[in-house]
This record gives structure tokens, C-alpha cells and sequence, in this order.
């Protein structure tokens, strides 16, 4: 049972120990070859340049979610689109249907690139993607003193 | 790369499998112009919006017609992931007359500031409900089948939070956990009978007796267990009341009706494959499928028929009533003969009407006690409206199934179709069916006679704040209603001839 050829999950095996071995050899020549002069501001957790504070258990804004929501939409577009690429327009498909196998994976994909555009049009246009920032209100403060006793006082000044 | 050549034949007869399609096709049309028209349009929205959605479901009931006068036997098409067959079609404008009654309702229904007809959301969901009701029964392909439940399920929840507040959203999520769970042991189930018989085709079933049907009918059981939740029945219906509470009347006219006879016509296909690959639905010894349907069809019936006894809440006794309702219909499934079918189609355009002239009635109330739908509210109704209650108790007769209405008669037909079948085949488990139907029927006279009862009987409660002004439109849509109810009891044979000529093969 030994094949001059690698199976399908042989690639995937092949892939992964590449994967392993790619990583650990550049972590373990950076450690042989890097000097080590550790200090306080080297070790803090990365946070864009700012201090981190408190725990990352924190709330976030809902607007996020929205954004994240929109994002997703287009990153499975993306995934789905690949596999759709290797299979549109192929040479023996497209000759066993007389070319209809191109014209139909083409209305396909557009048919679901259109759906999910429609989703970003319905959130732009009803206003969701707008960055809406509380309007600052001026604090009303009524002050128990009168407003002549004020006035009394800026006279009795001059 | 080695391509299997039946693989391609879809591909071959698309523009034949695409006529199958017209009136679905109308409605996704229509689904796309209500979008549309919700983004672009700004004056006069609520009419523009209203007149689209009607005029588009007007056009898919014109397809169906047309496909039900054209179609004469079953058939099945796209490489047999679909079928179609006349009772399917029969269903589709049951389906459609409903949608026309959930968007009339809505057009009179403030939502939070505005009328729900001028969200546009509200009639894609609507709309976007039929569509995947219709197609359900359809499928006869496990994942195409899994697909039109997850989106009958999700467009469900989306309908059920719509009012906004915090009993909807109660509602919305009970509803959402709930077909969660269902939807992942109904996977499981799938995968369990995939791998049993090697097939995604519905039909090869029936080829898998064969084999050791352990599994086989585990997973059959984990499948019926997500059917039983689209149609709310006994292991799986806690959701409905509080999501039936939440969600705006005119979306329960249609949610209460399309997703539920949809899954029962599936079941009925599902039961029939079942009943003919001579499958040993054998968990317990001595146990086939008509044991167990049958004993959840008599537990839904009496369980849900005394639960609403206690309510007073106008839409959480409907909502045990349509559990009730469930129940009898699955009890329809029962029988599996040509006559029994044509009586639970019968029984389903009861329904349909039924519920659409109680949420009318829900809505009328809804204006009077100031959004709580308290049963009190009915207090000395008649006495200003005597007309309103007139038409309410007939209503009511309908819903025990009483004479002189269609409620009658669609129980009447049920019970001799399952009466027959006893006599054909002798189990016992069709005359227990049978007694559990008739002792709930009385049990339900109680609950549905308070309505009238109150209206009738109980002095008008002065300290009202407002009093309903009933417009002649609600007197109108709710008196079509019982007219309809009341010919289909007088001349039951106009409908009951339609539908014995649907399956004249079987």
C-alpha cells in the first residue's frame, strides 16, 4: 500500500507540519540571535500605543456589533467566492454543457453578491453605518441664589 | 476530476424546473420590490408599501391558481430535490388568502409611533414567511428541507420581536432558544439517517429497511422532534404562548397557520414514505409510528385544551387553542388515506379563517384596554356592539366546532376520516384518538364560551376609559369572516368536492 503520490489529506498533513516547523524555526532563531534587555515599558500588554486600564471584560458600544455585522457579511462573500473561482469556466464542465456551466455559475454568484450588497445598501441608507455621537447638552444648574442679589453684589463692588 | 453525469442534469432542465417555480418566483419579485420601495420611497409610504404587498401576493395567488388548474399528477423536478403535487398547490393559496388577512391587519395596527404597514421590514418578513411556508412542503431533500425550516424559523423570530417591547422580546427569545435546539437535534437527526441510508433524497428512505433501523429511526425520531416544533405540538410547544403574548396580532395570522399546516404537509409525506418503506419505527417493541403520533396527538389535544382554561389573556388562550388545533390536525395525519387528507386540508382552511376573524377580534380589543389584551375587556361588549357579538359567538361556535359553522363540519370530516380508518384497520390507537378528540372538543367549549359569555352576561364596566368605536371596515372584513365560516358549514361539499378530486391517483 505505498503510493508514489501524496493523498488529499496528505496535503493537509503536509501543510500543517510545514506550518509548525515554519513558525518554530523563526521563534527559535530570533531567540538565538536577539539581545534580551527587558524592561517595565517592553512588557506591557500592546494596546495601540496606549496604557492599558482594567480588565478587556469591559462593555462595548453596540455601534461595533453593526460594524463587525457588516464586515462578516463581506468575509464570507470572500470565502465563498474561492472556491466558486476554481470551478467557474472549467474546461471539462464547460464542455459537457455546451457552455451553459459558465453562464450559470456567473448569474449564480452575481445573484449572491447582489443579495448581500442589498444588505449594506438597506444599513446605509436607513442610516445605521452613520457614527452617531451623543450631542453635548448644556448641564442647567439653578442656583438657589437669586439673579439681583448678583447684580447687588457686582454694584456694591463698583 | 471525475464528474458523475447526473451531477450536470439540472443544469440541462432549468428553464422546464423554473415554470414549477412561477408563483414562488412572483413572490420573491415581490419580496424585492417591497425592499425597494422601503429605501427609495418617502411620501405616502404606508399606502405605497401596502398596495405593493398586496398587488404582489394577488399575483402569486394568480400563479397558483393557474398551477393548480394546470397540474394532474405529482411531480418532481430540479433532480428530484422538489416535488409538487395538487395538495401542496391547494395549500399555497390557503397561504396566500392568510397573507392578504395579515397585511389588512396590519395596515390598522399602530406599531411603536407609526402604523407597522409603513415599515417595510414588516411586509418582507410577512412576505418572506409565505415564501418559505409554500416551499417547505415541497422539499424532498433533507438539506433543502433543513434550509426552508431555518428560514420559516428565522423569519419567525424576526415577526416575533417586532412589537418592540419587553414582552415581544420575552417572546422572541423563548421562540429563538427554543428552534435553536430544535433545529440542532433536528441536524443530528439527519446526519443519523443520512449515514443509515447513503442518501439526501427523502424518498430513499423507503429503500433503507434493510438495514439495522436502530439508528434509523433515532434519527427519524430527532426529525419528527423539529417538525413538532414548527407545528407547536406537545414536547415542544412551551415557546408559544409567551411568543404568541409578544408578537403583533396580524403577524400570528399568518404564524400561527402557514409554518404549521407547511410542516404537517411535510409529515404527511414523511409518514406516508415511513408507512410505505414498511420502516420498523421499533425504539420500543410493539410501538409503530401511529402509536407514537398518536399518543402526542392525544396529549397536545388534551393538554393544551385544559391549559387554556386558566388563561385571561386574549392571545395566550389563542395561542393554547392553536396548540389544541395542532393536535387535532396531527391526528389528520393519523389516517393516511386519501379522504383523510382532503379532511385535514378542510380543516386547515378552517383554521386559517377561524384565526384570522379572532385576531381581528384581538386587535379591536387591543384599542379598547390600552395594549393589554385581558379577556375582561369583553365585559358587556354586546350591549353596545350587538351586532359585534352576534358575529364573536359564531365565531367561537366555529372554534368548539359546533354547528352552524365550518368548525363543525372540518371536526366532523376529521373524526369520520379517523373513524374509518379504525374500521379499515382495527388499532386501537384510532379510537383512543378519537374519544381524546371529542372529550377536548367539550373541554374547549368552557374556554371559548367565556368570551360571549362576558360580552353577553357581565355588566358594562363603567370606570372604561374609551369606549371602541367599531369603523363599519371591522364590521365588514369580521362578517366576511363568519359569512365564509357559515357557507363552508351550509355547502361544505363546494370545498370538500375541490379537494377529494386533489389526490383521484391515491
Amino acid at each position: 500500500m505505498i503510493h508514489g503520490e501524496v493523498s488529499e489529506f496528505g496535503i493537509i498533513l503536509l501543510f500543517l507540519i510545514g506550518g509548525i516547523f515554519f513558525v518554530a524555526f523563526g521563534l527559535l532563531t530570533a531567540r538565538l540571535i536577539r539581545p534580551k534587555r527587558p524592561n517595565i515599558e517592553k512588557l506591557t500588554t500592546y494596546e495601540s500605543g496606549e496604557d492599558p486600564l482594567g480588565t478587556a471584560w469591559s462593555q462595548f458600544n453596540t455601534r461595533f456589533y453593526i460594524i463587525a455585522l457588516v464586515f462578516i457579511l463581506f468575509e464570507v462573500e470572500l470565502v465563498f467566492l474561492f472556491p466558486w473561482a476554481t470551478v467557474y469556466a472549467d474546461q471539462e464542465l464547460m464542455e459537457l454543457t455546451g457552455g451553459k456551466w459558465g453562464m450559470i455559475a456567473l448569474v449564480e454568484m452575481v445573484a449572491f453578491v447582489i443579495i448581500l450588497a442589498l444588505g449594506l445598501v438597506y444599513l446605509w441608507v436607513k442610516g445605521f453605518l452613520n457614527w452617531e455621537r451623543p450631542m453635548p447638552t448644556g448641564k442647567q444648574y439653578y442656583s438657589p441664589i437669586p439673579k439681583i442679589a448678583y447684580s447687588k453684589f457686582i454694584k456694591r463692588r463698583k | 476530476m471525475e464528474i458523475q453525469s447526473n451531477i450536470l442534469d439540472p443544469i440541462f432542465s432549468l428553464s422546464q424546473d423554473l415554470n414549477y417555480f412561477r408563483p414562488e418566483l412572483v413572490l420573491l419579485i415581490c419580496l424585492f420590490v417591497c425592499f425597494f420601495a422601503d429605501l427609495l420611497i418617502k411620501k405616502n409610504k404606508g399606502l405605497w408599501l401596502s398596495s405593493l404587498a398586496i398587488s404582489g401576493v394577488l399575483a402569486y395567488l394568480w400563479f397558483s391558481y393557474t398551477q393548480f388548474i394546470g397540474l394532474e399528477e405529482e411531480v418532481y423536478f430540479m433532480s428530484d430535490l422538489m416535488r409538487l403535487e395538487r395538495s401542496i398547490v391547494f395549500v399555497k393559496l390557503i397561504f396566500g388568502v392568510t397573507t392578504l388577512g395579515a397585511i389588512i391587519l396590519a395596515i390598522k395596527t399602530k406599531w411603536i409611533q407609526i402604523p407597522l404597514s409603513h415599515t417595510g421590514e414588516y411586509y418582507f418578513m410577512l412576505i418572506a414567511l409565505l415564501l418559505g411556508s409554500v416551499l417547505l412542503p415541497m422539499a424532498n431533500n433533507w438539506l433543502v428541507f433543513f434550509l426552508l425550516m431555518e428560514f420559516l424559523s428565522i423569519t419567525g423570530y424576526i415577526i416575533t420581536s417586532f412589537n418592540r417591547d419587553k414582552s415581544s422580546y420575552e417572546g422572541a427569545i423563548k421562540y429563538l432558544l427554543f428552534g435553536a435546539a430544535a433545529s440542532a437535534i433536528m441536524l443530528y437527526g439527519i446526519s443519523l439517517i443520512y449515514g443509515m441510508t447513503g442518501s439526501m433524497s427523502i424518498g430513499d428512505l423507503a429503500n433503507g429497511m434493510e438495514l439495522d433501523s436502530g439508528l434509523l429511526s433515532l434519527g427519524l425520531l430527532f426529525v419528527l422532534l423539529g417538525i413538532f416544533f414548527k407545528i407547536a405540538l406537545f414536547p415542544m410547544h412551551v415557546w408559544l404562548p409567551s411568543a404568541y403574548q409578544g408578537a403583533p396580532s396580524s403577524g400570528i395570522v399568518l404564524l400561527s397557520v402557514a409554518p404549521k399546516v407547511a410542516a404537517l404537509l411535510f409529515l404527511w409525506h414523511l409518514t406516508s414514505i415511513i408507512e410505505l418503506g414498511k420502516i420498523g419505527f421499533d425504539l420500543l417493541p410493539m410501538f409503530q409510528w401511529q402509536q407514537m403520533i398518536g399518543i402526542l396527538a392525544i396529549i397536545t389535544m388534551l393538554g393544551a385544551n385544559a391549559a387554556a382554561l386558566w388563561q385571561t389573556n386574549v392571545k395566550r388562550l389563542l395561542a393554547w387553542s392553536s396548540v389544541g388545533h395542532g393536535g387535532f390536525m396531527l391526528a389528520g395525519v393519523l389516517t393516511l388515506s386519501a379522504f383523510g387528507q382532503s379532511t385535514l386540508l378542510f380543516y386547515a382552511s378552517v383554521y386559517a379563517l377561524m384565526n384570522m376573524g379572532a385576531f381581528l377580534l384581538v386587535l379591536l380589543i387591543k384599542k379598547r384596554t390600552q395594549n393589554e389584551e385581558d379577556i375582561n375587556a369583553f365585559r358587556g361588549l354586546a350591549s353596545l356592539h350587538p351586532f359585534l357579538g352576534v358575529l364573536v359567538t359564531l365565531l367561537m361556535l366555529s372554534f368548539i366546532g359546533l354547528p352552524p359553522t365550518g368548525g363543525f363540519m372540518a371536526k366532523f370530516l376529521l373524526f369520520s376520516a379517523i373513524w374509518d380508518t379504525y374500521q379499515q384497520s382495527g388499532e386501537p390507537i384510532y379510537i383512543w384518538v378519537f374519544a381524546a378528540g371529542l372529550f377536548s372538543s367539550v373541554i374547549s367549549l368552557f374556554y371559548y364560551m367565556k368570551i360571549p359569555y362576558l360580552m353577553y352576561f357581565k355588566p358594562l364596566n363603567s370606570k372604561d376609559p374609551k369606549l371602541v368605536s367599531l369603523k363599519s371596515l371591522d364590521y365588514l372584513m369580521m362578517f366576511l369572516i363568519v359569512v365564509a365560516l357559515m357557507v363552508l358549514f351550509f355547502k361544505a361539499n363546494w370545498l370538500m368536492n375541490i379537494l377529494n378530486s386533489l389526490n383521484f391517483a391515491l
